[in-house]
């Protein structure tokens, strides 16, 4: 059904419920509107219960009805396959000379689709959640961004079953942007169970997409293309570099769940030289408006309360593993499991149905098989992310020259993820929460340390997270998304910073925002991100009057610094937001790039009133070159 | 379409979108190529989900 058809249909049900709620109608004229109600959901409710036997599917298969999504969805052109591993996918997406995403799925966390708007450029990534809930945002951005330039759509496929050819990486699927769709969706609704029918020919037959051809092989021999990271070091003798250049993710959040079911009735190609192909109906669970985020448990339990020893204190340069253990906090071996946690590319490997089914009926039984491997590897997939892991001991750690206890973090991704809260025993430390992955602890500081800024939900700035041990930046990103958003934080942007650099200026608030705003590499921002300054930082008193625009909680502050004082140029508005902020988002120019107080003044005689801050900071820039 | 996308992501209530104005996107934006129409499609699955649920309330 077409969108215009769905769109009119609920203003129909639209006018019907109002007509009923006034009741002034006639006996005749409210049975008939009710009998109106009884037939358009008659219309839709086969596609409601294929919704619901696709949402069993998709729990019991998610793979395999991923998969199916893939094939059908609008850019299944441009997918480059589903993965369970991230590593794998990130290899995979670089090597892609388009844009493209892939589909990610972990068991514990849903999926996520990773977007690479253009090679070498811009990686985005999804919020963990159902597959609707994913493809929703992925069309978002394809609003935002135009990724992906859909042909005409081909009608010469060659039919799978005759095309065996592997394509370990790229994948090309069917063209899912098929226009011909039903122009009268009542008039051309199949019956429910022809199309289940024909669903089963389909699952019987159930051909891999890998098995189409590839129009892209070329990818497979293209120069690996690494991405480029965006460096925007921040030098107070600089202008800091517009945001559109310090972008590398977006992240959506709060996406509706339900979204993606589909009511339309697409065209079968009953052709022998066509794919045998039965669109999406109902894709999605029961519509509903999104729940709310459940946060996990946050509790935290220190297991080293009692254990703390002068030789439990070990140096970051020679970290022993702890002789003593608490008994009941024997984990399960994480990293035997993860091992087995092979990447499974379904498109890679093109497994059948059968090689499939174990999988999905591995998740059903693994409550039964838990102590025992499965020789199936995409059964140990499923297990080694289905066990959970209790919390270790761990030993603390020296940071310049400060204990930390290595506390176990309770809720489920930090477990999975090996996260652990690092608490200074001795100083205070609220300005920063300091995280550890805990993987290759004898080189953690060997490895650069990730430093977000947190937000809360409104935008304004709570603390700096310091992440140590994180393996490469994507997981970085990852961890400290996981990390903020399980204290209802968000995330405003994530750098990373040598230890060297850091070290002496952690626990030091003024010196840890100098350090980071100097010295830290910006790997991943938000889409409206300006770096924050400590609100001491700042004589708040504006010199130059005049009328602002209204601020909002991301309008950053225009910050004028002279000599060793850091004043407004524009900001009352925002300043006057909230009157408990600890720090700001800013926009900082300096007198040393030859800015003057008269020069400020001319360009904002020059302006039309009300200024906006960025407006007003281009246009100084521009007078100032 | 700014509406539409709220309501994606949740940040609005179906109820707070005007079905006319549904209509006419859904009348300019025709090509199933655009990422607007697929905007919405997505849309319009949660629009008349959301109103069939609210008129089973009358039957």
């Amino acid at each position: 059904m077409k969108p215009l058809d769905k769109a009119l249909l609920t203003q129909e049900l639209s006018q019907l419920i109002a007509s009923l709620q006034d009741g002034d109608l006639s006996y005749f004229d409210h049975a008939r509107a009710k009998q109106r109600i009884l037939a358009i959901q008659y219309l839709c409710s086969s596609l409601l219960h294929q919704q619901n036997s696709q949402h069993n599917k998709n729990q019991l298969e998610p793979l395999l009805q991923a998969q199916d999504f893939v094939y059908n969805c609008h850019y299944s052109d441009f997918c480059c396959g589903i993965f369970t591993q991230d590593q794998e996918l990130e290899q995979v997406l670089y090597q892609q000379p388009q844009s493209t995403w892939a589909l990610l799925y972990e068991p514990q966390e849903g999926w996520q689709i990773w977007l690479l708007q253009m090679p070498n450029q811009k990686l985005l990534i999804s919020e963990n959640g159902e597959l609707e809930e994913v493809y929703a945002w992925l069309v978002a951005q394809q609003l935002k961004y135009q990724c992906f330039t859909l042909n005409e759509p081909e009608q010469t496929h060659v039919h799978p079953l005759t095309t065996q050819k592997t394509i370990p990486q790229a994948v090309h699927t069917h063209q899912a942007a098929n226009p011909a769709r039903l122009d009268d969706a009542i008039s051309t609704k199949l019956d429910a169970t022809y199309q289940a029918h024909m669903h089963n020919i389909e699952k019987a037959l159930h051909i891999p997409v890998s098995h189409f051809p590839d129009l892209l092989e070329e990818k497979t021999t293209q120069q690996i293309q690494r991405r480029v990271l965006q460096e925007t070091r921040f030098d107070s003798g600089t202008t800091p570099q517009p945001i559109s250049t310090r972008r590398l993710r977006k992240q959506e959040i709060d996406i509706s769940a339900g979204l993606s079911f589909d009511l339309g009735l697409e065209p079968l190609q009953l052709d022998s030289d066509q794919p045998i192909k039965i669109p999406p109906l109902f894709t999605a669970p029961e519509p509903t408006l999104p729940h709310p985020y459940q946060e996990p448990s946050f509790d935290l339990i220190d297991f080293n309360t009692a254990q703390i020893k002068p030789d439990n204190i070990v140096n970051s340069a020679l970290i022993q593993p702890l002789t003593h253990t608490v008994d009941h906090a024997l984990p399960i071996e994480s990293s035997s499991l993860k091992q087995t946690k092979s990447a499974v590319n379904i498109f890679a490997t093109q497994p059948s149905l059968d090689q499939l089914k174990p999988l999905a009926s591995a998740v059903t039984a693994e409550q039964n098989a838990e102590s025992e491997l499965p020789a199936n590897l995409a059964q140990k997939m499923i297990l080694s992310a289905k066990h959970s892991k209790k919390p270790q001991t761990r030993p603390n750690l020296l940071l310049n020259g400060h204990s930390c206890q290595v506390i176990a973090l309770l809720f489920e991704a930090a477990q999975e993820k090996q996260l652990y809260r690092l608490s200074p025993e001795k100083i205070s430390c609220d300005h920063v929460d300091l995280l550890l992955h805990y993987t290759d602890i004898e080189h953690v500081f060997e490895r650069p340390i990730y430093l977000a800024e947190q937000t809360d939900n409104q935008g304004r700035f709570v603390k700096y997270l310091a992440l140590f041990g994180a393996v490469g930046e994507l997981q970085a990103i990852r961890l400290a998304h996981i990390f903020s958003h399980a204290q209802d934080y968000k995330l405003a942007a994530v750098s990373s910073i040598n230890w060297a650099s850091l070290e002496k200026n952690l626990f030091d608030l003024d010196a840890l925002f100098n350090t980071y705003q100097a010295l830290a590499t910006l790997i991943w921002d938000n889409n409206h991100y300006y770096p924050f300054i400590p609100a001491h930082f700042l004589q708040t008193q504006k010199f130059i009057q005049f009328v602002e625009t209204p601020a909002h909680v991301n309008t950053p502050l225009l910050l004028l610094k002279e000599r060793q004082k850091i004043r407004v140029i524009h900001g009352d508005q925002r300043l006057g937001l909230y009157s408990n902020e600890t720090a700001y988002p800013y926009l900082l120019l300096d007198r040393q790039q030859g800015i003057s107080w008269q020069m400020i003044q001319e360009v904002i005689q020059r302006l039309p009133q009300p200024i906006d801050p960025i407006t007003l900071y281009k246009a100084i820039c521009t007078e100032a070159s | 379409m700014n509406e539409l996308e709220a309501l994606l992501q949740g940040q609005i209530a179906p109820q707070a979108i005007s079905l006319e104005q549904l209509v006419q996107l859904a009348l300019q934006y025709p090509d199933p190529t655009t990422a607007e129409y697929a905007v919405i499609d997505l849309a319009t699955n949660v629009l008349l989900a959301s109103y069939l649920n609210q008129a089973q309330e009358y039957l």
